[in-house]
């Protein structure tokens, strides 16, 4: 196992040097924007323009968690592809070490690309001057753990159709379902939040216009509502992330099982 | 380990594709000797092995490696086996060094020395990238990693195909070395049967997923034999005392199983000595029985 695992890390040279270097090009842009603002005219820093701090630490951390995973499913695609995946069944592996391997690795990269997204933003705050909110190291979090999700799911597909092409079909049409199905649930639940208010939002006969009170009043409804859940219930959100990741592993292990034809 | 006399003992493994069925195969590969398993393209024999490595589930049938039930104690025989295929098996983007690195935390008995006394005997650069590698320098590497962690059994697959004579004989004394130990044994599939002719013991040829001949290669090729005669003389010659007909305008070549029985029967016939390569061409050939 700990022999895959090496050749992980060999193979994902290429998408460290590139993280590497984003947080460090990020970090420049940083201290080249603060130098700008205090010495120059730019005078967006405080929050209101596009370049400001928030904008470098997503930029930082999201590009990173992009390639983190764009790693770790070509991993699997390449095994394929150098026949690899062959090879591994005439090694002293079990399927479970082969699939657990790549998964652990990925894991522990996550965990570095976390560490390295945190430092990216301490840094970011130093050179801005900033206090340091506790709540983007918890964006940097969720978002690395909602990727290596997506990756688990994307990996599954890897091992189970072996085609860059229909896991790339799958992940695109399961990112399109799940949007235009957040974005119905959304339309849906403002729409009766309307209507138990008297307004009918799709009404063709309505002259009457939505008050823009209550449209706020909605969004801070929800707010308060998702607020409560993260707050109650965070352990179930936790749980369906685990319980997704040990869904996609154990498919995976017995993808490779069924051996190729 | 417990004592075997075969390394490889295969009995009616079967395995149905679309198109092909690899047919009640049985074959034993006895320890210490290097079995040749030849066949045209498409014949069954990267079926038979890669059923053999587990790389595909095979239909129904027995199979024993070094002893030992090939499903049951999978990750006990794979400590002792190693594998060479006809492509390099590993991602271009790495170096000599790195598989080291790789193997040894894999194969408990990994050996990085004799690696790389291979890897100098073989001239293999060190840190040059795989991608960068000729396919005979691929293929040295290969053979360099599956002696490298003390293999009983070596199984290869069209391992020679595609190299050119210098390569395929250096790499044929690698096997001849490797053999001087009594308790190592190689199963090696190959189309190129003087490589096998010079090295193998003994021979199974497979043809359309069938067993056709499996025995040793002395014995076949010392009771096949080349019957050449005149189209008259053909004439003659009853169709089930040979295997298939070469028929020219000069006259007709024959196959025959039992050199001497029919030496005996047709005095007079100038029988030849067949190679490997005549006994796979005219049993290919068996069901048309006449070709030219």
């Amino acid at each position: 196992m700990k022999g895959l695992m090496y050749k992980e890390w060999f193979l994902s040279k290429k998408y460290r040097v590139i993280t590497l270097s984003i947080y460090v090009l990020m970090l420049i842009m940083c201290i080249l924007v603060r130098i700008s603002s205090v010495c120059g005219n730019i005078a967006n820093m405080e929050g209101k323009g596009m370049l400001n701090d928030t904008f470098f630490i997503i930029m930082g951390l999201a590009l990173p968690a992009v390639l983190c995973g764009m790693s770790f499913t070509s991993q699997t695609l390449n095994d394929e592809k150098c026949r690899f995946r062959q090879y591994s069944h005439t090694l002293p592996l079990t399927e479970k070490q082969i699939v657990g391997s790549l998964y652990i690795f990925n894991l522990i990269m996550l965990g570095i690309y976390m560490l390295a997204g945190w430092l990216n933003y301490f840094l970011a705050c130093a050179v801005f001057g900033k206090d340091i909110d506790l709540k983007y190291l918890l964006y940097i979090f969720i978002i690395g753990i909602l990727f290596f999700t997506v990756c688990c799911f994307n990996t599954l597909n890897a091992y189970r159709f072996r085609s860059p092409k229909i896991c790339a079909a799958i992940i695109a049409s399961t990112c399109i379902i799940a949007y235009h199905g957040l974005a119905g649930a959304f339309v849906y639940l403002m729409y009766s939040y309307c209507k138990d208010r008297g307004y009918d939002l799709f009404a063709d006969d309505s002259d009457e216009e939505v008050p823009d009170a209550l449209i706020i009043d909605f969004n801070e409804d929800l707010s308060r509502c998702l607020r409560w859940t993260g707050t109650h219930f965070c352990w179930l959100i936790v749980l369906a992330v685990a319980a997704l990741i040990y869904f996609s592993f154990r498919r995976s292990v017995r993808a490779l099982e069924r051996r190729g034809s | 380990m417990a004592a075997y006399e075969n390394a490889i003992e295969i009995k009616g493994l079967t395995k149905h594709f679309d198109g092909f069925t690899l047919d009640n195969i049985s074959f034993t590969v006895p320890k210490g000797s290097i079995m040749g398993f030849i066949g045209q393209n498409g014949a069954g024999k990267s079926t038979t092995i890669n059923s053999l490595l587990g790389i595909i589930k095979a239909d129904s049938g027995e199979m024993k490696m070094l002893g030992m039930d090939s499903i049951k104690d999978e990750n006990t025989i794979k400590r002792d086996i190693s594998a060479v295929f006809d492509e390099l098996p590993f991602h271009e983007q790495l170096n000599a060094k790195m598989l080291d690195k790789m193997l040894a935390h894999i194969y408990s008995t990994w050996n990085s020395d004799t690696f790389f006394g291979y890897l100098k005997r073989f001239a293999l650069p060190e840190k040059k990238k795989f991608a960068k590698f000729s396919k005979g320098m691929k293929m040295k590497l290969q053979i360099a990693a599956a002696l490298s962690h003390g293999a009983k059994l070596l199984i290869m697959d069209e391992a020679t195909t595609g190299l050119d004579p210098v390569v395929r004989s250096e790499i044929l004394d690698i096997f001849m070395e490797y053999l001087q130990d009594e308790n190592n044994s190689i199963l090696m599939s190959s189309h190129i049967t003087s490589d096998l002719e010079k090295i193998a013991d003994s021979v199974t040829f497979i043809d359309r997923g069938k067993i056709l001949i499996s025995g040793y290669k002395d014995d076949i090729l010392a009771s096949h034999g080349i019957m050449k005669c005149t189209k008259e003389d053909y004439s003659a010659v009853s169709r089930e005392d040979f295997i298939s007909a070469r028929v020219t305008d000069f006259g007709a070549e024959l196959l025959v199983s039992d050199r001497k029985a029919y030496a005996k029967k047709y005095s007079g016939a100038v029988i030849d000595n067949a190679t490997l390569d005549d006994i796979m061409i005219y049993y290919v050939n068996r069901n048309k029985k006449e070709w030219k």
